[in-house]
């Protein structure tokens, strides 16, 4: 969170430095002023001759243009196009003086302004900045403001030359020179506006590379300054978890001495060493807590009690209790195994809470914490479990009974569960026990609608070796699947009864040879009596694949 | 008597050494199978304890280096979660005289010191019996 809030306060700033760059320029474009020009001349000296036939008495401004090579006479500078053509409106005069712009004290109208073409108008933003400007022919003089110029692109060119010399006649008295030059000029106009959009285009072209300049210089410092924030922030992690590391490392080490010498050299648990007795922080809490459970999972007796002792002396029992109230399932399930492991009976009915989690880690480690904290009732929480019993699960309630030595209750209560796999898991608890006095209530289960449940019914009823199981399990063998059958043949075979002997007969004659297999093989482990049985069957028999099977069934070299 | 104790968890090994020492002896510990190797190549040790799982070689490959390399013929204890009998019989097998599965009682771990000693010492030598004292010893 804090990286992001850091990055955005980069993009922010850098933002703010394009904004500041992009206003500079701006402001470096915006100077721009407006002049009169009265005359043109290949001779600087002529500036007399101008004053005089122009009747004016105003400081001239001279302009040398290189490629024309004529000296431009101009008078005044105006701030915008309306002052500068009130001004001229006022000369009343007939010299053809017009009105040329400066951009940067550049001269804008260099070839196309002369007596005859105006800038019919520019287009700028609200910083002066000029986007476009366009230059027309022989387009009369209309008052245009700034603010509304932006008009040009739909605009037709309304005149004409004939138009433009009514409203700006040809100047007739004015020397001779200059008069042949703006001829030339005017005879050139049309190729003049052509080559000042190409111009001007040039110059947006300029602009836009300078733009693109500072946007790559703002990327590269945004890259830059991000890549030193990347080693700041890494420095300083690296910084904090050095000394975290350092500080744990430190602690671990007093407290692992602390914890031995509390173990198996003090007296009593009455006194506890400083680093076990003052356990304030967080860090300090939680390696305590770590090495009590690794020490109290790996030893039993005297130091185990005494680490019991420490666990509750310390209030980490009920730190756990108040961490299974946290809404991460993680911490839930991690505190659940700690008191599970650490043996905090009073905790059950908060563990009880979790049996129907959602979430299948703390819904596992409720199930087993209950085997362990629930000593009188350890599966009680069976009665009402609707979720399905992995066979995780079921592995770790196993072991936690094995682990903790505890006494397993009659698992023949859980036979008619509606969960199928809490009945599975009961029928191989009773299988696991030798609960033999479940066997009655087994036999039901043989007809049981789950092939999964019937399963296991088989497998346990094989387990108690009952000769009245026979019965039952020769019943259902035919509608059974391969796995369930071989079962069966199993189980009969582990009873070694001749009277088995036919049934196990008929089913070398089955369809599928696995079933053969196994049933002469069933036989064969009967005894005497099987073996002669098998023999009888190879003498008088024609089918090659049976009189295989039993050869080699009855083969030494494969007993 | 001088006993190696080879197990990865740091603070079990602190609590054997702990318990250990308590008993007098001189404890060598060692977190890996690596640093028992090493230092059973310099030195010889009257008793060894290991668990098995622990890194770079196990426990079960210490003993085969000990009897079939070292050639050592001290007591070797096993101090291990794995309970089957498969494992048991091969650590047997390669030479481990106890077997000890976790959890275990710390003070119960010098009688196993001794009953391997024991067992060691009548695997190995003649027992001197002393009618007249009414006592045996051990030589």
């Amino acid at each position: 969170m804090f990286k992001i809030k850091l990055y955005i306060t980069f993009l922010i700033l850098f933002l703010s430095g394009f904004k500041l760059l992009a206003e500079t320029n701006d402001k470096k474009d915006s100077i721009i002023i407006f002049r009169i020009q009265i005359a043109a001349s290949s001779k600087r000296s002529d500036l007399e001759i101008i004053k005089k036939n122009t009747g004016l008495n105003e400081p001239i401004i001279v302009d040398f243009d290189e490629k024309s090579r004529l000296y431009k006479f101009m008078i005044r500078s105006f701030p915008t196009f309306d002052n500068a053509r009130n001004f001229l409106d006022s000369l009343h005069q007939n010299y053809g003086a017009f009105i040329v712009m400066y951009l940067n004290q550049n001269r804008q109208t260099e070839k196309v302004m002369d007596a005859y073409v105006l800038t019919q108008g520019i287009e700028i933003d609200s910083n002066q900045r000029i986007i476009r400007r366009i230059v027309k022919e022989t387009v009369a003089l209309e008052k245009v403001k700034p603010a509304t110029i932006n008009i040009i692109k739909s605009k037709t060119v309304p005149a004409t030359v004939n138009k433009a010399e009514e409203t700006y006649p040809h100047p007739k008295n004015i020397f001779e020179s200059t008069i042949n030059l703006m001829d030339k000029i005017k005879e050139s106009i049309l190729i003049n506006v052509n080559n000042l959009d190409i111009a001007q285009e040039t110059n947006s072209n300029v602009s836009y590379f300078e733009i693109m300049i500072y946007v790559l210089l703002m990327i590269v410092l945004f890259c830059i300054l991000s890549i030193i924030t990347l080693i700041l922030l890494l420095f300083t992690r690296r910084i904090v978890q050095n000394f975290t590391s350092s500080r744990n490392e430190e602690y671990e080490k007093k407290l692992q001495e602390d914890l031995v010498s509390f173990l198996f050299y003090e007296e009593s648990t009455a006194t506890l060493p400083p680093t076990l007795s003052k356990v304030n922080a967080n860090y300090k809490r939680k390696i305590l807590t770590d090495k009590i459970l690794q020490l109290y999972s790996n030893i039993i007796g005297s130091a185990a009690e005494r680490l019991h002792v420490l666990y509750t002396k310390q209030g980490l029992d009920n730190i756990s209790i108040e961490n299974l109230k946290r809404s991460r399932w993680s911490v839930k399930a991690v505190n659940i195994n700690m008191l599970s492991k650490m043996n905090i009976y009073k905790a059950v009915d908060k563990v009880s809470g979790f049996l129907n989690a959602d979430n299948y880690v703390v819904r596992k480690e409720a199930e087993v914490a209950m085997v362990n904290l629930d000593r009188e009732h350890p599966f009680e929480f069976l009665n009402n479990k609707t979720l399905p019993l992995s066979d995780w699960e079921q592995m770790n309630m196993y072991d936690a009974l094995i682990r903790n030595s505890i006494k397993p209750p009659e698992f023949s209560k859980w036979l008619n569960s509606t969960n199928d796999t809490v009945v599975m898991f009961s029928l191989k608890m009773i299988r696991m026990f030798r609960q033999n006095d479940a066997f009655e209530k087994v036999l039901p289960l043989l007809k049981h609608s789950n092939e999964n449940v019937r399963y296991q019914a088989i497998l346990t009823t094989n387990a108690f070796r009952k000769d009245e199981s026979v019965k039952h399990l020769i019943d259902m063998f035919t509608n059974e699947d391969f796995r369930n059958k071989e079962a069966i043949i199993r189980g009969i075979e582990t009873l070694k009864k001749t009277s088995n002997i036919e049934f196990l007969k008929d089913l070398i004659f089955n369809s599928e040879m696995q079933i053969k297999i196994e049933a002469t093989k069933a036989i064969a482990s009967i005894g005497i009596a099987g073996k002669r049985e098998l023999q009888n069957m190879l003498n008088t028999l024609n089918d090659e694949q049976i009189i295989e099977v039993i050869k080699h069934v009855l083969d030494k070299r494969n007993e | 008597m001088k006993i190696l104790v080879c197990e990865n968890n740091e603070i079990l090994l602190k609590a054997i050494e702990g318990r250990l020492k308590l008993e007098g002896h001189d404890v060598i510990t060692t977190m890996n199978g690596r640093e028992a190797y090493n230092f059973l190549e310099k030195e010889k040790v009257d008793v060894m304890i290991t668990d098995i799982l622990i890194p770079f070689i196990s426990g079960l490959e210490l003993i085969f280096f000990v009897r079939n390399q070292f050639k050592y013929d001290f007591p070797i204890i096993i101090l291990s979660k794995l309970n089957n009998m498969d494992t048991i019989k091969y650590a047997y097998r390669l030479g481990a005289d106890e077997y000890i599965t976790k959890p275990f009682d710390p003070d119960w771990l010098e009688v196993q010191i001794k009953k391997a000693m024991i067992n060691k010492s009548l695997n190995t030598k003649e027992i001197k019996v002393d009618i007249s004292e009414n006592r045996y010893s051990l030589s």
